[in-house]
């Protein structure tokens, strides 16, 4: 069973605009300062950003980028390439094209690799705008090992496709370290993990609901989200993605405090879709025109999906992940298994734009 | 109370079928012919610990495999889950049947329901109610290991006590002893064999079904910790 070391290889996140600012992040085992070169010719990156501190983790800001545009970077650490990799900004505000990003959720590894690893290998080299991992990205969140496995699996597609993150009950057993390696603010005293960002014709907000309980509930996130949900409404679809299941259909059934609390605030908002992990099995299903799916096909082994809800449209306990086609009036879900089959096929259409 | 839909993933039960089996192949091979298990108390306890053990791990295998079985299913599950269920099932059912037929005591039948309800309390009243799931799975099964050491104790005692109202029985023959009359009736009552039917594991049908079954389990083990089954490549 191969060992990950330590060193991480470069990634790409943001938490706001991506259409003009992203994150290159990456580890070393030493502390040093790097030099990040980026352009849109992969044979002239004339652009650079050059670290002046010293360290280990590194969480570059590429900022004044142009919207829409493909852009590749090079890390180099004393003159020698660390990583490469490509990623392409958001379009400018009001302007839509088509994009294709995927989601996968609960990659942490019960009893060796499992299948996270055969999840990472189907998303090799694919050109996937970005791919959401919908929480518990690792299986126990205090061991920094755990880290430097999934790193170490998923750079086999870092290096092509930037990644939107979202907490889970197993990450948050130490935020801090969850929150050392995602950013999600540039203010360090935020201690819960949502932010938002659109992309082209869709809105994406991402919340800290790890295990749906009434203390996660914040003023601030309430507050927050209300407020950002609002700001969407010009756009024609409204994701939002928070670990727990506001309904599953294998361990953890009906979550009342979600139903009573959260379900409410998604659909005075027009919210299109709300994508969920923590149960491990993939469900699609619906809550009048809100449409939710459980995304727990990412790694860990699987629960069986023995109690449908009366929600539930389709359920399976197979390793999968999920694809979005994003037009600038539809959304189609296309969920294949770890080995190529695509199982579920669903399109969302917006009416009125 | 709320009845929870909670079963063990096939792929757990399917690696801890595989354990057992490994442990079930080494006693059968490794085993000391023609012993005299009444003058090698070790090797008894050891025969009665096992047992036992293969009893409650093959329910846990069949409550796995029915559990899924009667859960909703689509073809990529079947690809994915079904060759760990079928082979749990086929375990399940060897190991229950193997132990029905090895000539079982009344106290056995009656530990065997002990811990079976115990483990479907745990399985269908308790984990469905806990926040922390995963401790209490590893209670559970903790629980029903314990239960599995605890068994020998209580049967090697129960014939130590057994033996001694025997002897006390004989010096006291003379006497009319009501107390120790009802005692030795109880401890008889539980020692009692029930029945004498028991399988041959040496004849050819069942060394092959062994070994068979043995390769197909590690085989679908190792596949299932990359990811894929014996179907799926």
């Amino acid at each position: 069973m191969p060992i990950y070391p330590l060193e991480k290889k470069p990634w790409v996140s943001w938490f706001d605009d991506p259409h003009q600012r992203i994150y290159i992040s990456w580890e070393t085992e030493e502390s040093n300062k790097a030099i990040v070169y980026y352009g849109t010719d992969p044979d002239n990156l004339s652009l650079n950003e050059i670290e002046t501190v010293a360290k280990t983790l590194h969480h570059v800001n590429l900022t004044s980028l142009s919207a829409n545009t493909k852009y590749y970077y090079k890390v180099e650490i004393e003159g020698e390439i660390f990583g490469k990799g490509e990623f392409r900004t958001a379009p400018a505000p009001g302007t839509y094209s088509s994009f294709t990003w995927a989601m996968i959720s609960d990659t942490q590894r019960t009893l060796g690799p499992g299948h996270n690893l055969k999840t990472a290998e189907a998303l090799r080299g694919k050109n996937y705008t970005f791919v959401a991992n919908v929480g518990d990205i690792v299986d126990d969140g205090f061991d920094q090992i755990e880290y430097d496995y999934y790193f170490g699996v998923s750079s086999i597609y870092f290096n092509t496709i930037p990644f939107v993150p979202v907490i889970g009950n197993h990450d948050i057993r130490k935020p801090s370290l969850f929150q050392n390696y995602f950013i999600n603010s540039a203010d360090p005293s935020k201690k819960q993990f949502f932010y938002s960002f659109n992309w082209s014709s869709v809105h994406f907000q991402v919340l800290d609901f790890p295990h749906g309980r009434q203390s996660e509930l914040t003023e601030s996130q309430e507050n927050w989200m209300k407020q950002d949900l609002a700001n969407a409404q010009s756009l024609p679809f409204r994701i939002v993605m928070f670990h727990c299941p506001i309904v599953g259909s294998a361990f953890f059934g009906r979550n009342e405090f979600l139903i009573n609390n959260v379900l409410p605030i998604l659909q005075e908002y027009n919210v299109t879709a709300v994508f969920h992990g923590h149960e491990h099995h993939f469900e699609r299903g619906h809550f009048g025109n809100l449409m939710y799916m459980i995304l727990g096909g990412g790694g860990a082994t699987q629960d069986p999906g023995l109690l449908p809800q009366p929600e539930t449209d389709i359920l399976t306990v197979t390793p999968c992940y999920t694809v979005v086609k994003t037009e600038a009036t539809s959304l189609t879900f296309l969920t294949y298994t770890t080995w190529g089959v695509l199982f579920d096929n669903y399109t969302i259409n917006s009416e009125g734009f | 109370m709320r009845f929870g839909p909670f079963a063990f993933e096939p792929t757990i039960a399917l690696w801890f079928c595989t354990l057992s089996h490994c442990l079930f192949m080494s006693i059968y091979i490794f085993r000391p012919k023609k012993v005299d298990m009444k003058e090698h108390r070790g090797i008894w306890i050891t025969y009665q610990l096992g047992r036992n053990f293969f009893f409650l791990f093959g329910f846990l295998y069949l409550h796995t495999a029915i559990s899924w079985l009667s859960g909703v299913w689509i073809y990529e599950d079947i690809a994915y889950q079904l060759p760990a269920v079928i082979l749990i099932l086929i375990m399940g059912i060897y190991y229950i049947g193997g132990f029905m037929l090895l000539k079982p005591r009344m106290l056995e039948i009656i530990w065997i329901h002990v811990g079976m309800a115990y483990f479907l309390i745990m399985i269908h009243l308790v984990l469905p109610i806990v926040v922390n799931l995963r401790d209490w799975v590893e209670i559970t099964l903790i629980g029903l290991i314990l239960m599995e050491l605890l068994y020998p104790i209580i049967l090697f005692g129960s014939r130590t006590i057994f033996k001694k109202m025997e002897r006390e029985t004989i010096e006291n023959s003379g006497e009319e002893r009501k107390d120790l009359k009802k005692g030795y009736l109880l401890i008889n009552f539980l020692n009692k064999q029930l029945w004498k039917k028991s399988i041959d594991l040496n004849n050819l049908a069942m060394r092959l079904f062994n070994w068979i079954m043995w390769s197909l389990l590690c085989l679908e083990s190792l596949l299932k910790l990359f990811g894929t089954s014996i179907i799926i490549w």
